[in-house]
């Protein structure tokens, strides 16, 4: 089981509490909006913003990658990009992806998951998880060590 | 192309507590459960029973191979940053507006100039 909190420092454009809320529908994943990292003993992943006009919408860091386990070590933590990101569908598709690479998901390339690259609007990419991210996050945290 | 497999869990070893039945305060008080609680999946943490999770870390040199193999799944879409010295200062995952446009060393040095103050790609 996982249990991340995700720490908001964004502004209103980025819907970082209805998508903590939707990965936190996942078995196996335990997700939790915060302001404030409740604990230093708990993974906090903070999500932030920021604005430059360099072809990204959101990127995903990882200081400190995963160790022998695949277990992503702390430090990982959001960056969300408001200046290509213009539009609400956007905004939650790029905050779901980010999510979604936090908790272990690879991009897709079906339109029917967030975690599809481009822009939302264009092609049709939904802005929410679909059932085989679902299941993979599942099959990731179906285990106890 | 499915998503990938990877185990993303906490660094932390976690033991829920799960309360079933009527334990629960918060399943009994008729109340709206908080936004961030799923009614499904009620667990409390108890502080005492966490513990740091006991994994090995990799070596530099093995975490340099799991980088660079990590970085050629997906070239266009992960970046790994090195200091100076040659270390690895981590990595990133990026959401692109153009993804079928190959990822530039100029972008790439963008990245890891955000992530990791004088890191490049």
């Amino acid at each position: 089981m996982s249990q991340i909190y995700f720490v908001d420092h964004t502004g209103a454009n980025w819907p970082v509490t209805t998508v903590t809320y939707k990965w936190n529908e996942a078995i196996g994943v335990n997700s939790y909006y915060e302001t404030v990292c409740p604990s230093s003993s708990l993974h906090c992943v903070n999500v932030s913003e920021y604005a430059a006009n360099d072809g990204f919408y959101g990127l995903t860091y990882w200081p400190n990658f995963w160790d022998l386990y695949a277990h992503n070590l702390e430090g990982e933590y959001i960056m969300l990009n408001n200046t290509t990101v213009t539009n609400p569908t956007q905004a939650r598709k790029t905050t779901c992806q980010e999510e979604g690479h936090v908790l272990g998901l690879d991009h897709q390339f079906v339109n029917t998951s967030c975690m599809m690259q481009g822009d939302a609007i264009a092609l049709g990419i939904s802005p929410y998880p679909n059932a085989h991210d679902f299941s993979e996050l599942t099959a990731i945290y179906n285990h106890t060590n | 192309m499915s998503s990938k497999n990877r185990i993303g869990i906490s660094s932390v070893a976690i033991v829920a507590v799960l309360l079933v039945g009527g334990g629960f305060a918060l399943a009994d008080s008729g109340a709206p459960h908080p936004a961030n609680i799923n009614p499904n999946k009620q667990s409390v943490l108890d502080p005492s029973k966490l513990k740091p999770q006991v994994s090995p870390p990799m070596t530099p040199a093995q975490l340099k191979v799991t980088a660079t193999a990590w970085k050629a799944e997906d070239p266009n879409s992960r970046v790994v940053c090195f200091r100076p010295d040659g270390s690895i200062a981590g990595g990133a995952s990026v959401d692109r507006v153009d993804p079928l446009v190959p990822l530039t060393i100029e972008a790439a040095t963008a990245v890891c100039e955000r992530g990791y103050a004088g890191s490049r790609p």
